[in-house]
C-alpha cells in the first residue's frame, strides 16, 4: 500500500461544522447561520454602541433553543443595574434568570488572583454550569490588568482552547477595537464584529461590521443596527443581501391599469413581474395613476400593496374617492395594504427589510411605491442607489410582484428632465412620462410610454383626463409635436435621453448587468 | 453584644457597599466572595447571619445553603438570600430565614439584618 493510499485510509471526511444561531434574523443573515458552535469571537465598540444588550439578547435566544448561559462580567457596573436595564427588552426572561442564565462577577478574582485565577474561574463556571455560550464582558479590564502582553494572550489562547474542547461558544465583549487598535491578540479569536456609531451631518448611524469569520462566507461591509425594545436589529445592506434573487422568465400575463387606451399603450397592460416608474412633475396624476393600477387588481381580487411617503392613508383614500376610486372597502378587508413612512429619517436598508417583509407576509401581487424619490432624499451615501435598487427590483421580481414606482420630476411645465438618481432607468423596465402642458390658457395633462421592454407599445403623447368618474386616456395629443424635448426651451438632460434610448433598444439585459455589477460589487 | 455577618457576594461594588453600611451599623462584617470561601470561613468564628447572593461561581447561594442545613453546627445560623431573579419557591428543599430582591435600597437591606438580629 503506498504512501497516498494509506492516507486516504484514515482521513475521515471533514464534518459540518455546527452553527449557534444567534436568534437575531439580520445578525444569522450577516454571519449566513450564526456563530460557529465551541468557536470564539469578539464584540467590540465603544461603550453605547449595544454590545451588552447584543449579547444578552443571543444569550436569551440561546436559552429559548434549549441552551444554558453563563455571562460574566469583569467591570465594576453590578449585574442589577445591568438587569434592570434589560427588563425593559422584550427578549430578557426573568425567569430563566439564576438557572439557565448565570450572571457572575469575575472582577474581584481578576484584581486579587490575577489573570490566571480569572481563567481558573472561567473553566471552572463553564463546567460547573454546563454552559453551551459563554460570554466574558469587559475584556478590556482584564487586558489593562494583565502583566504583560504575553499573559493576555495567553488567556485568550487558553479560554478559546477550554471553550472549543467543551462546544462551549464564547463571546468576547470589549469597549476597545476598530481601526488601528486591533491587536494581534484579537485576531486568535475565530471572529471579530465591530459595533460603531458614526455621525453622518446630523444624522446618527448604527454599524455591525463583520471584520473576521473564521469557516463561513459572511455578508461583508457595514450593516445598519438599531437598538429597539425588542433589543439589537440588524438589517444588512441590501445590495448584497439580495443577490440570489430567481428572475422568472418573461411572461405573457399582463396587468392592465383598467383605462382602456392606457392598456392598448402598452400592448395590453403591463408585463407581469417587471417594474415601471411613472416620471411626471408634481399634480401630474402620478399617485392616481398608481392608485388606479392598485384598484384594478384589487377589483380583480389580487392582493395589493401601497407603499408611500407624502400623504397619510387617510387622505390617500380620500383622494382616490375622489376620482371614483373605492380603496376603503379594500383596506378593511384586508386585500390592500397601505404603508405610510413619513420622509423623515429612516435607514435604506431598514426601509427595503420592511418592504420586502409586507409584501411577502400579504402575498402582494401589485405594489405601488408612491415617491421613489424620498428613498434618495433619505440616503446618506447616494452612490449606492442602483446598486440597492437593482437588489431590491430583481427581488421583487423574483416574488412574482408587478411593481408600479413614482418619481416626481423637478420643474411642473417644460421638457427638461433630470434623475437624479444615476442609473435608476435601467432597473426599471417600463417608463411612463407624465407631463403638465399649458395650450392656450388651459393645463393639459399628457402621457406617453416611453419605453417598455420586451413589448411593442405605443410611444405617442396621448392626452389624459382626471375626472371624479375615474382616469380616462383620449386620443393623440395633436399639438405635442416636441413636447418632450423642449416644449418650453427645456432641452432633455443626459439622463433622459438615456431613458429615451434605451427606449428605443430592442430588449436587452441591462437588469440583468446591474445585478451582475451588484454581485461583483461586494 | 456585637453581631456577625457574613457577607457573601461576587460583585465586589455591592460587597463593599453593604460591608460599609454594616460596620457603620456596628455590625462586625465577614466578607466571601462566593460560598465554597463563606465555608472556609464559617469555622474561623461563629457566625450570627449569613447575607449571601445566589449567583455565584464555584458554590451559589442554593448549595451554601444546602450545606448549612446538612451541617448541624451550622444549621441555627439565619441565611438571607439576595437575587436579581425572585425564586418561585425554595430550590432543592433549601429552607432560608428570608429573601431580599435586587436592586434593594440599603435601608430596606438594614432594617430585614436588624430584624433578625435582634436580641
Amino acid at each position: 500500500m503506498s504512501d497516498n493510499q494509506t492516507e486516504v485510509a484514515v482521513s475521515a471526511p471533514p464534518s459540518k461544522p455546527i452553527r449557534l444561531p444567534t436568534g437575531i434574523k439580520g445578525l444569522d443573515i450577516v454571519l449566513q447561520g450564526g456563530f460557529m458552535k465551541g468557536d470564539s469571537y469578539i464584540i467590540m465598540g465603544a461603550p453605547g454602541m449595544g454590545k451588552t444588550i447584543m449579547a444578552n439578547q443571543i444569550a436569551f435566544n440561546h436559552i429559548a433553543a434549549g441552551g444554558k448561559v453563563v455571562f460574566l462580567t469583569v467591570m465594576t457596573e453590578t449585574h442589577n443595574r445591568m438587569i434592570s436595564h434589560l427588563r425593559a427588552l422584550s427578549f430578557f426572561n426573568m425567569d430563566v434568570v439564576s438557572s439557565a442564565m448565570y450572571y457572575v462577577s469575575g472582577y474581584s478574582t481578576l484584581e486579587n488572583d490575577g489573570l490566571d485565577g480569572l481563567l481558573t474561574l472561567c473553566r471552572n463556571i463553564i463546567k460547573e454550569r454546563r454552559a453551551t455560550l459563554f460570554i466574558l464582558d469587559g475584556l478590556a479590564t482584564a487586558e489593562d490588568l494583565a502583566p504583560s502582553g504575553v499573559a493576555f494572550k495567553r488567556f485568550i489562547r487558553g479560554l478559546d482552547a477550554y471553550s472549543e474542547v467543551h462546544g462551549c461558544t464564547t463571546l468576547l465583549l470589549t469597549h476597545r477595537g476598530g481601526g488601528n487598535y486591533l491587536q494581534t491578540e484579537y485576531t486568535m479569536v475565530d471572529g471579530i464584529i465591530e459595533l460603531t456609531d458614526e455621525l453622518v451631518e446630523l444624522r446618527n448611524q448604527r454599524k455591525l461590521h463583520v471584520l473576521k469569520f473564521r469557516g463561513s462566507a459572511f455578508l461583508q461591509g457595514r450593516h445598519s443596527l438599531e437598538i429597539t425594545s425588542n433589543g439589537i436589529v440588524i438589517h444588512p445592506r441590501s445590495e448584497v443581501q439580495y443577490t440570489n434573487s430567481h428572475i422568472p422568465a418573461v411572461s405573457p400575463e399582463r396587468l392592465q391599469f383598467g383605462i382602456t387606451r392606457l392598456d392598448e399603450m402598452l400592448g395590453g397592460g403591463l408585463p407581469a413581474s417587471t417594474c415601471t416608474t411613472l416620471y411626471g412633475p408634481t399634480g401630474s396624476g402620478k399617485t392616481s395613476l398608481g392608485l388606479q393600477f392598485l384598484a384594478n387588481g384589487l377589483a380583480a381580487g389580487q392582493s395589493c400593496l401601497l407603499f408611500n411617503f407624502y400623504e397619510s392613508p387617510a387622505r390617500l383614500i380620500d383622494k382616490a374617492a375622489q376620482i371614483g376610486i373605492n380603496l376603503a372597502e379594500y383596506q378593511e378587508s384586508g386585500l390592500l395594504q397601505i404603508q405610510w413612512q413619513p420622509p423623515l429619517e429612516f435607514d435604506l436598508d431598514w426601509l427595503a427589510d420592511r418592504l420586502l417583509n409586507i409584501v411577502q407576509q400579504y402575498k402582494v401581487k401589485r405594489l405601488f411605491i408612491d415617491g421613489l424619490d424620498a428613498f434618495y432624499q433619505a440616503a446618506i451615501y447616494t452612490d449606492r442607489l442602483s446598486r440597492y435598487w437593482a437588489a431590491i427590483t430583481n427581488e421583487l421580481r423574483s416574488l412574482n410582484i408587478t411593481t408600479v414606482f413614482s418619481f416626481e420630476l423637478p420643474g411642473v411645465f417644460g421638457g427638461n428632465i433630470e434623475l437624479p438618481i444615476h442609473g435608476i432607468s435601467a432597473i426599471t423596465e417600463n417608463v411612463i412620462l407624465l407631463r403638465l402642458s399649458e395650450l392656450r390658457s388651459e393645463l393639459k395633462y399628457l402621457i406617453s410610454v416611453m419605453k417598455e421592454r420586451d413589448s411593442d407599445h405605443d410611444r405617442r403623447v396621448h392626452e389624459f383626463f382626471i375626472t371624479s368618474q375615474g382616469i380616462r386616456v383620449g386620443d393623440v395629443f395633436g399639438a405635442g409635436e416636441g413636447l418632450l424635448n423642449s416644449l418650453s426651451g427645456g432641452v432633455l438632460s443626459n439622463e433622459a435621453s438615456a431613458v429615451k434610448e434605451a427606449a428605443s433598444k430592442p430588449p436587452d439585459s441591462e437588469t440583468e448587468a446591474e445585478t451582475k455589477e451588484t454581485k461583483t460589487g461586494q | 453584644m456585637l453581631k456577625r455577618v457574613l457577607v457573601v457576594e461576587d460583585e465586589q461594588t455591592i460587597a463593599e457597599l453593604i460591608q460599609n453600611l454594616l460596620e457603620t451599623e456596628g455590625f462586625e462584617v465577614v466578607a466571601a466572595r462566593n460560598g465554597q470561601e463563606a465555608l472556609d470561613r464559617l469555622p474561623n468564628q461563629p457566625i450570627d447571619l449569613i447575607l449571601s447572593d445566589i449567583m455565584m461561581p464555584y458554590m451559589d447561594g442554593w448549595q451554601l445553603c444546602n450545606y448549612l442545613q446538612d451541617h448541624p453546627a451550622y444549621r441555627h445560623i439565619k441565611l438571607i438570600l439576595m437575587s436579581a431573579a425572585k425564586p418561585d419557591k425554595p430550590n432543592n428543599g433549601c429552607e432560608y430565614t428570608a429573601f431580599i430582591e435586587k436592586p434593594f435600597a440599603l435601608e430596606q437591606l438594614l432594617e430585614i439584618i436588624m430584624q433578625y438580629t435582634y436580641d
